[in-house]
């Protein structure tokens, strides 16, 4: 009886606070963002039932963004490995991955909520330190992509990403040659972590090339468009350019976007991450590769480790996730097309 | 009487959340609304005196990050905290008088006016710190956003009821408080009526100031970083609360009873709708209608009222 | 002398029921220039409204062209060709000439929806030839002087077959040498057999140009005459001779105390030029002049709101230079505005806000207001003057125009101001409320304040004043004492250059 009451309530605040958007009632919301790939699953009213059991076997998972693709794999990879233990997925993000004070208050409001465990992916490794300690000493936090400065954490789960922007270094090393010449890096956020990390695997890797020459870090935010205008003024300042490497997928798409524009393809472009748009772009040999995380396993290996905790098992301090890299010979492997669309919503053959 | 309406849909979307969820009503999550909601809603009263002046300010939040980062960068290099939170706070009052400056004496409209300054300042804290967060504050200063009083109260909470205390004093109460509602009513009979309407202007836009700056150090304090992205947007929040809350776009109204409650009705929308498990993308839309549905209802009633 | 070209009879008009219309007539031939005189308020601007659509007559007929006029909405009097050019412009400051010219009906490209504007740039330059007047049709309006939008505006008119030209006050701002243009100009146009009707309150005007003028006041039509120069002295007294059955509260007897205000060699780039006049303790000092005299000019030169090129002003016998409202106020000046919705009162706040607005500091203790206090003030100010309110937290914005204005005296009478700048201050307000504030202005003066009453309303000027300043073209043109002055006085000197 109390259950009914609470679903009609849910139903009328729905209506209410959407404004009459219908929406937000009958489909999942969590879902309704993304291209709707992930079967139906506890909707605004329905989690609340969930809730009212008490032990809910609930995982919280807080993403970076929940703008990009990436993240959306990360999920299904969450969701993949919590499904087979019978627990369900909690998932809740920020729009942009500066966003430390939402990302706070998401985790105070999960804690409040009962989630068994939370995985997160912290915007920031310094700012998130006391909220999840504090979150730590009643429930698991893992980890996933990134880092933070605690110990509070059961492991951390990532790709190592400066060993990754490193083979992507080689493999352009390897496709301009001996011969060397003036490369450019198009990161993403000026002080994300992971794009220092990946800035520095790749500077380091280049720098030990004596005919390579590098040009100052360019900042794109991640944004395509800004990327995108970005390289435009590097092949106007320097037509000579040989190479470029992109630290996100934002920036990868940009830099390929005008790299075709102009017709460049004598420039080796190096991205990082992966989505149709960058796997389009190496079939048109507009990208010569990009060095892929596999996000799938990112998300499973990180709500597994979580499980794991739960069931009192011990789990490592860090576990590695491997890159692959991502060329016109590898593209159509098996293995590769795995690592590309786990969603196998690409129809990438 | 418009007060009592938009309290009357606080409490409404209270009750449903405590209906809907089992968390909502519990003592912890009530004081982590007043915690995410202080930051917002001490922007808001700064907005409220702008507002009410007929004016805005769209600088809100990089003043926010221009001031907590100062703040951090003079802890780093070894000051007190007292003396950085001191300094930052006065460097808030410092970028509002410039603001009141430019809008008040060289005659630029506030939008613009303070839109460009808002550019102008976000920009200069990327310089200033190269687009890196600042972290490794001292482990004191973290307690002003982030310590509680007992376990249970949290400081920045206490901050924000004083601050509105005061500041609703200062408000209904003083000759500057008068003074801002004339100006915000008609500058024209303001000018004539005797009141020195740039004083007042400039007044008003360093009081939004001072109080983006301790906003910013809460928030920079809550964070333990000083990011240089912190405060993105505040002016929304801090405009959309101040509407809700019955101010009037055109000045001369506003209260800050009825800002603390616009703050805490979108504090309270996104924390239930956080518990409920909607979507980042859903909230934006369920907030943005509220704003405009709380408006709508005053419209209405203003024209029943004709 | 032409055919009759417009015919109006009995036209009625009221608002809010007062009649500002009552049965006048006006007929216009082909060819003709036919002045329209009156004082301010004696309905030739409804008038004009009327025969441009703007407002609705009550009554009466309009014939135009033998056919009876009806104008649904203001831009269909082009399609009659009728023109006017209003004393304030309607031009668009930031379009150029041509745009202006064309406005509404520019040329069209071979493209429809896009303007042909080589061809309207033409058009515009072959009107312009016209007036004898070399202007760049693509030069912006705002660019312009004062005398070259009036031209513009006359092109406007003439764009269209234009058969009937009103022109309401075109000399207003222009000066000697530019009238001269305009004059001949209204003799071509007179030939062409376009008719012209001539909106002034300068008598020379009438000489250079009219040939029939006819005569409004209070609503009502006077007479009609064929012009003659000798008729000026009769015309001057057809539009005042009204009777001064006025209700006027009894003057208190009345010695001029000490001069209080001494004003010399005022000047400012707002239109003042060489004003000197002392005032005095006790004393209603009248202030009359045709509307862009220069009176409101003078009362906010000397409240601080306008900026003193040069001259001198002396407040108790000592010399004091006032650069704001704020330090005018702290001397003792009080400033009633003209227009109290646009900058007297604050509509939407309170009858308290607006009475206290000046004198917070008095009830202030370290800046907080001490509300016990201020409410009893207001009260009592709220009583004193009987402004009906349904209390003292009422908005301003509702209560009536005489209580309104009450509101704004409260607020000086609240700041003990002892010298007090009245511009039209019974201005749209009832008779019964008219009285109330007389009776206030002489209570003042009794207790030593110093009045001075801006008023367009001369019969007001001569029931209340102990002495008469009549200014035009931003000169004081006399003084007169209250017993000397009569109507047909003061306006001659009003309408003197």
């Amino acid at each position: 009886m109390k259950k009914r009451l609470r679903m009609v309530l849910a139903g009328i605040m729905a209506a209410s606070i959407l404004g009459g958007c219908s929406g937000g009632g009958k489909e999942d919301p969590l879902t309704a963002s993304s291209s709707a790939q992930a079967e139906p699953q506890a909707s605004a009213a329905g989690s609340a039932e969930t809730q009212a059991g008490g032990g809910n076997k609930e995982i919280g998972v807080i993403p970076k963004s929940t703008l990009y693709d990436y993240w959306k794999m990360v999920r299904l990879g969450c969701e993949d490995a919590a499904e087979k233990e019978g627990y369900t997925i909690r998932y809740q993000g920020t729009a942009t991955d500066t966003d430390i004070e939402g990302q706070i208050k998401i985790v105070e409001d999960f804690v409040t909520a009962g989630v068994d465990a939370i995985v997160i992916s912290p915007v920031n490794p310094d700012s998130l330190a006391p909220i999840l300690e504090e979150a730590a000493k009643s429930i698991p936090v893992i980890i996933m992509d990134g880092s933070l400065q605690s110990d509070c954490q059961k492991t951390t789960v990532s790709t190592d990403n400066v060993a990754a922007a490193a083979m992507g270094a080689q493999a352009m090393v390897k496709q301009i040659g001996e011969a060397g010449g003036l490369v450019a890096v198009v990161s993403e956020v000026p002080g994300s972590v992971q794009g220092e990390q990946r800035e520095r695997g790749f500077t380091e890797e280049i720098k030990k090339q004596d005919n390579f020459e590098l040009l100052e870090i360019f900042y794109s935010e991640g944004d395509r468009t800004k990327a995108a205008n970005i390289t435009q003024d590097i092949l106007i300042e320097h037509p000579d350019i040989k190479g470029i490497f992109a630290t996100n997928e934002g920036a990868s798409v940009g830099v390929s976007l005008t790299i075709r524009d102009e017709q460049r393809s004598d420039i080796c472009v190096i991205g990082y991450d992966s989505s149709i748009d960058l796997v389009q772009a190496i079939y048109d040999d507009v990208l010569t590769g990009t060095v892929a995380q596999d996000p799938h396993n990112v998300g499973y290996l990180s709500v597994e480790a979580a499980l794991r905790v739960l069931k009192g098992e011990e789990v490592d301090a860090n576990t590695a996730v491997p890159a692959v890299y991502v060329d016109a010979e590898n593209v159509h492997d098996e293995d590769v097309i795995k690592v590309l669309d786990p969603l196998g919503t690409l129809g990438l053959e | 009487m418009q007060k009592m309406c938009i309290l009357a849909g606080l409490v409404i979307l209270c009750c449903l959340f405590s209906v809907i969820t089992d968390n909502f009503l519990t003592a912890k999550n009530i004081m982590n609304i007043a915690l995410q909601t202080s930051i917002c809603a001490i922007v808001s009263i700064g907005m409220t005196y702008v507002i009410g002046g007929g004016g805005i300010d769209l600088s809100v939040g990089s003043v926010a990050a221009f001031c907590g980062m100062t703040g951090a960068l003079l802890m780093k290099a070894g000051f007190p905290i007292w003396l950085s939170v001191t300094a930052a706070v006065m460097i808030g009052g410092l970028l509002g008088i410039l603001n009141g400056f430019v809008i008040a004496v060289m005659g630029i409209a506030p939008f613009i006016a303070t839109l460009g300054m808002n550019s102008v300042i976000r920009g200069t804290v990327y310089v200033m710190t190269d687009g890196v967060p600042v972290t490794g504050l001292p482990k004191g200063f973290g307690k002003i956003g982030g310590g509680r009083i007992g376990g249970w109260l949290p400081y920045a909470v206490i901050i924000m009821a004083v601050i509105a205390v005061i500041m609703a004093v200062i408000l209904k109460k003083s000759h500057f408080g008068r003074n801002i509602f004339a100006v915000g009513s008609n500058e024209q009979t303001a000018y004539l009526s005797g009141v020195k309407v740039i004083h007042t202007k400039i007044g008003m836009y360093m009081t939004c100031g001072i109080l983006s700056a301790i906003a910013g150090i809460i928030l920079t304090s809550r964070l333990v970083t000083a990011a240089p992205t912190a405060g993105d947007a505040y002016e929304t929040d801090a405009i959309a609360a101040t509407v809700i809350g019955g101010a009037s776009l055109a000045g001369g109204s506003g209260s800050i009873s009825g800002t603390m409650i616009g703050a805490f009705i979108m504090g309270v929308l996104r924390n239930g709708l956080n518990l409920v498990g909607l979507n980042y993308f859903w909230q934006q839309i369920a907030i943005g209608f509220v704003i405009i549905i709380a408006v709508y209802i005053d419209v209405v009633r203003g024209k029943m009222k004709k | 002398m032409g055919e009759v070209l417009l015919k109006a009879q009995g036209i009625c008009k009221a608002y809010s029921g007062i009649t500002v219309l009552d049965h006048v007539e006006l007929t216009v031939r082909k060819g003709e220039v036919h002045a329209l005189l009156g004082e301010n308020g004696a309905g030739k601007s409804t008038l004009m409204k009327i025969l441009t659509g703007i407002v609705k007559q009550d009554e009466g007929s309009i014939i135009y062209r033998g056919e009876p006029l009806w104008i649904h909405h203001p831009q269909e009097i082009q399609k009659y060709g009728i023109g006017i050019v209003y004393q304030e412009f309607n031009l668009l400051p930031d379009l150029t000439v041509a745009e202006n010219i064309f406005i509404g009906r520019e040329p069209e490209s071979r493209f429809r929806g896009f303007i042909n504007d080589r061809k309207m740039n033409r058009q515009a330059e072959e009107i312009l030839e016209q007036l004898h007047c070399r202007m760049d049709p693509t030069q912006k309006v705002s660019t312009l002087s004062v005398a070259q939008q009036q031209m513009v505006e006359i092109a406007k008119a003439l764009s269209y077959q234009c058969e009937l030209l009103i022109m309401d006050e075109p000399t207003a701002a222009l000066t000697e040498h530019e009238i001269q243009v305009l004059f001949s100009i209204i003799r071509q146009l007179r030939e062409e057999g376009v008719a012209i009707i001539y909106i002034s309150h300068r008598m020379s005007d009438l000489d250079a140009i009219v040939d029939t003028v006819s005569v409004l006041r209070d609503g009502h039509f006077i007479a009609k005459h064929r012009y003659k120069p000798e008729l000026k002295d009769q015309l001057i007294k057809e539009m005042v001779g009204r009777d001064l059955v006025q209700k006027y509260p009894p003057r208190p007897a009345y010695t001029r105390g000490e001069c209080t205000l001494r004003v010399q060699d005022l000047c400012t780039h707002k239109r003042l030029k060489h004003i000197s006049f002392e005032a005095y303790q006790g004393e209603i000092l009248g202030i009359a002049g045709l509307m862009g005299a220069g009176r409101t000019e003078l009362a906010r030169a000397l409240f601080g709101a306008d900026p003193i090129e040069k001259g001198e002003i002396q407040l108790y016998g000592k010399k004091q230079v006032i650069h704001s409202p704020s330090q005018a106020i702290r001397m003792g000046f009080g400033y009633v505005t003209e227009d109290r919705k646009r900058d007297g009162l604050m509509l939407e706040q309170s009858l308290k806000e607006n009475i206290l607005l000046s004198s917070y500091e008095r009830f202030s203790r370290l800046g907080m207001i001490q509300d016990g206090m201020a409410d009893k003030e207001a009260d009592s100010f709220i009583e004193m003057l009987r402004i009906r309110a349904a209390g003292r937290s009422q908005r301003v914005g509702r209560l009536s125009g005489g209580n309104q204005q009450k509101a704004v005296i409260a607020k000086w009478l609240c700041r003990r101001s002892r010298v007090l700048l009245l511009d039209e201050p019974t201005r749209g307000i009832d008779v019964g409320a008219k009285y109330e504030i007389y009776e206030w202005m002489y209570r003042l003066a009794e207790d030593g304040a110093t009045i001075l009453m801006i008023s367009s309303e001369l019969p007001e000027i001569l029931g209340m004043s102990d002495r008469i300043l009549v200014m035009s073209g931003g000169r004081i043109t006399a003084e007169l004492d209250a017993g000397e002055a009569d109507q047909n006085k003061i306006l001659k000197y009003a309408m003197s250059q």
